[in-house]
């Protein structure tokens, strides 16, 4: 093989700003987000290549490819024009990426560029670690963080039904453009700015808090479940503009149990585990007295159902549930436990929302812990109005637990539509109200699948529809009676009276 | 140069296919002799590699730079200019791995740096204005602040209130009050 030999004067004349696009991609996707951060701010040229869409494209797709097989979390759309107005898409971001805060910077930059509107979830993989709270929010490094990324919402979009749900891209298209999609579960409530999303839970601020409380109580009880082998998605969710000036006793002792939980500072940060049986005895317990099913998962494996017994006339005093596999009792307890925790004992703590908002991500980092440690696959996402102000006491605020699982495992849950994804509509049907934001999907295009359930909304219908679900799941043959404990009740009052809480989230939505 | 060992690049496999067998001497103007030399010597040691898929880069295991085994180590182990011909070159012929090798590398190099110091080890000029620069600093700041700082931050900005108070008796019992809840 021959060459032609090129003399070249100076060869120190190469520098990292001369190398072509290619190789400059391949630098930066090799890069963690504080280096590019750093390089970044070491020259216009570097900056401009980095921040440019193109770039950020690569960057976060390969993002998206290292943090999830089979991304959930497209489409998403970085040509240059960022989404389109009424259209939103939402990155996962690598612990490399968000080290340093590259994610932030990306995301500014294309805020700048699209006018498009940032909003941050901050997603904690594994264990989170409080005192990394910091000003840019809770973050631990090596935590995931999604990004959502929403233009503004005066233009509807047209696919924001059911079916725009259900054909969210289940991977990472190689042309994000092409598979932008809306990214509003219900596509209903999305970019309805009248502040009411049309139905409330409770009058009083208080009393707000209380629920949220309680669904959080509650999903740490099916958490539980989850991490019996069993199925089951949960999520928390603080509703918007909660205040925090009443706490029922329920709650305190929630909060004294989240705190034992774990010892769970220590424990998070060293090789300490939870002592689940010590908690179980020592705070579960202590609901009216009550035995919990979450001493029994220890248990067995066996994964037996039984056949449904009567369960009316026991939602008044938590049964005690002799086995893990009593999954039915267990739902009845849980449903006991709900009517248990009343808004009447309530009192006042000199808590602030915000010391609130940060336990209530503390809480779920706990239940994200737990599921990790038992195999199961979780995450913690927090969402919030915007990357700079969530820590403030009136921003909309939510918290919630995801929980992926094979489709396989789906299946045998019973799943309908096991071959595909759940659409929105189904979701919607569970909770009778089609405002609700929900979706889930399931994929089967590749060896691991995930189920993913997000929510937003009020904890209480949260609950309605992971209750729902659950039955689905554990009792695919519908033994289950349908019976809503009625502090789940969705009703009719206005939800966030005198608030901005509502619009943002519609707005977002 | 064995065919085989030809195929690692891509351009020279097209052109190779496209031309046929020839004894003709096929042109690589952008790459010296010797950058050229290290490149096949990269290609005659990978010869029996796997050929780059696709979906490669989007493979998670290489967006690792961690990973770069023994011999491509050592093979890298060239200065800065050596070191962006190498990438010119590989990009260029189109072999991938190579490209990867050098950019993995140079990923390495930048990871745990300085600004100032990038610039300094790549040869990059500062052009920014102190416009610009005090503008990259405060895009920054919030997201580059350590915890033990912004608690300084909240330090001073409590002896500020503080002396406000003082100045200004009103003030203090709200100062008080939101000390101890801090």
């Amino acid at each position: 093989m021959a060459q032609q030999i090129q003399v070249k004067p100076n060869s120190s004349s190469h520098s990292l700003t001369n190398l072509p696009s290619l190789a400059l991609q391949h630098i930066f996707l090799h890069l963690p987000g504080e280096s590019l951060l750093k390089l970044e701010a070491s020259c216009t040229s570097l900056r401009d290549t980095i921040r440019s869409a193109q770039w950020m494209k690569s960057v976060w797709r390969a993002a998206i490819g290292r943090t999830v097989p089979h991304s959930h979390l497209s489409p998403f759309d970085f040509d240059g024009r960022g989404a389109d107005y009424g259209k939103s898409f939402s990155l996962l971001v690598t612990p490399e990426l968000s080290q340093g805060g590259a994610h932030y910077q990306l995301a500014n930059s294309l805020r700048w560029q699209t006018d498009t509107r940032v909003r941050t979830f901050h997603v904690l993989e594994g264990t989170g670690v409080r005192h990394e709270q910091t000003n840019v929010g809770w973050r631990r490094p090596g935590g995931n963080e999604l990004l959502c990324f929403s233009a503004p919402p005066h233009t509807s979009p047209e696919a924001s039904d059911s079916q725009a749900v259900s054909e969210r891209s289940s991977h990472v298209d190689p042309d994000p453009a092409a598979t932008e999609q809306s990214p509003e579960p219900g596509g209903t409530t999305s970019h309805d700015t009248t502040g009411d999303l049309g139905f409330s839970l409770l009058p009083s601020p208080g009393e707000d808090t209380v629920v949220a409380w309680r669904s959080l109580w509650s999903a740490l009880h099916w958490t539980h479940i989850v991490s019996d082998g069993h199925k089951l998605a949960l999520v928390n969710h603080m509703p918007p503009t909660a205040r925090l000036h009443k706490l029922s006793d329920t709650l305190v002792d929630t909060a004294l149990a989240l705190e034992r939980l774990c010892n769970f500072r220590g424990a998070l940060n060293g090789e300490g585990l939870m002592n689940w049986p010590a908690w179980n005895s020592s705070v579960v317990g202590r609901f009216a007295g009550a035995a919990s099913p979450l001493g029994m998962v220890h248990g067995s494996d066996s994964e037996d159902e039984e056949d449904e017994e009567d369960e009316e006339g026991s939602h008044d005093t938590p049964k005690m549930v002799a086995d893990r596999s009593d999954t039915s009792a267990t739902l009845q307890y849980l449903e006991a436990m709900s009517i248990y925790q009343s808004v009447d004992q309530a009192v006042s703590l000199d808590w602030n929302v915000e010391n609130y908002k940060w336990d209530l991500m503390y809480a779920c980092s706990i239940i994200v812990t737990i599921l990790g440690r038992r195999g199961v696959s979780a995450r913690l996402w927090f969402f919030a109005e915007s990357t700079h102000c969530y820590w403030h006491a009136d921003d909309a605020c939510v918290v919630g637990v995801e929980v992926l699982a094979t489709v396989d495992a789906c299946k045998s849950w019973g799943l309908p539509e096991c071959r595909h994804r759940l659409s929105c509509a189904d979701v919607m049907q569970q909770t009778r109200d089609p405002r609700w934001t929900a979706w889930l999907q399931l994929e089967d295009d590749a060896m691991m699948r995930d189920l993913q359930v997000l929510l937003l909304g009020d904890a209480p219908l949260a609950l309605v529809f992971f209750k729902d679900f659950l039955k689905r799941l554990l009792l695919p043959r519908g033994a289950f009676a349908t019976r809503v404990v009625p502090a789940f009740v969705p009703t009719t009052r206005p939800r966030y009276s005198g608030s901005q809480g509502g619009s943002q989230l519609d707005t977002f939505w | 140069v064995d065919k085989e060992v030809a195929d690692r690049s891509v351009l020279l496999k097209n052109m190779l296919e496209d031309v046929g067998e020839s004894d003709k001497p096929i042109p690589l103007p952008n790459v010296t002799g010797k950058v050229l030399k290290k490149v096949i010597t990269y290609c005659e040691h990978h010869r029996n590699d796997p050929l780059p898929q696709p979906d490669d880069d989007l493979d998670d295991t290489k967006r690792r730079s961690d990973d770069i085994d023994d011999w491509d180590a050592d093979f890298i182990k060239v200065d800065n200019d050596q070191l962006f011909e190498l990438i010119l070159a590989a990009n260029y012929m189109d072999i991938k791995p190579l490209l990867d090798l050098g950019c993995k590398t140079v990923a390495n190099m930048i990871k745990g740096k300085t600004p100032e110091q990038i610039r300094e080890m790549f040869n990059i000029e500062n052009d920014f204005t102190p416009e610009e620069e005090e503008q990259i600093r405060k895009e920054n700041e919030y997201v580059s602040l350590p915890l033990d700082d912004s608690m300084m931050l909240g330090g001073i900005a409590c002896l500020l209130y503080y002396s406000l108070c003082i100045a200004n008796q009103s003030g203090c019992q709200h100062y008080h009050r939101w000390a101890s809840e801090s």
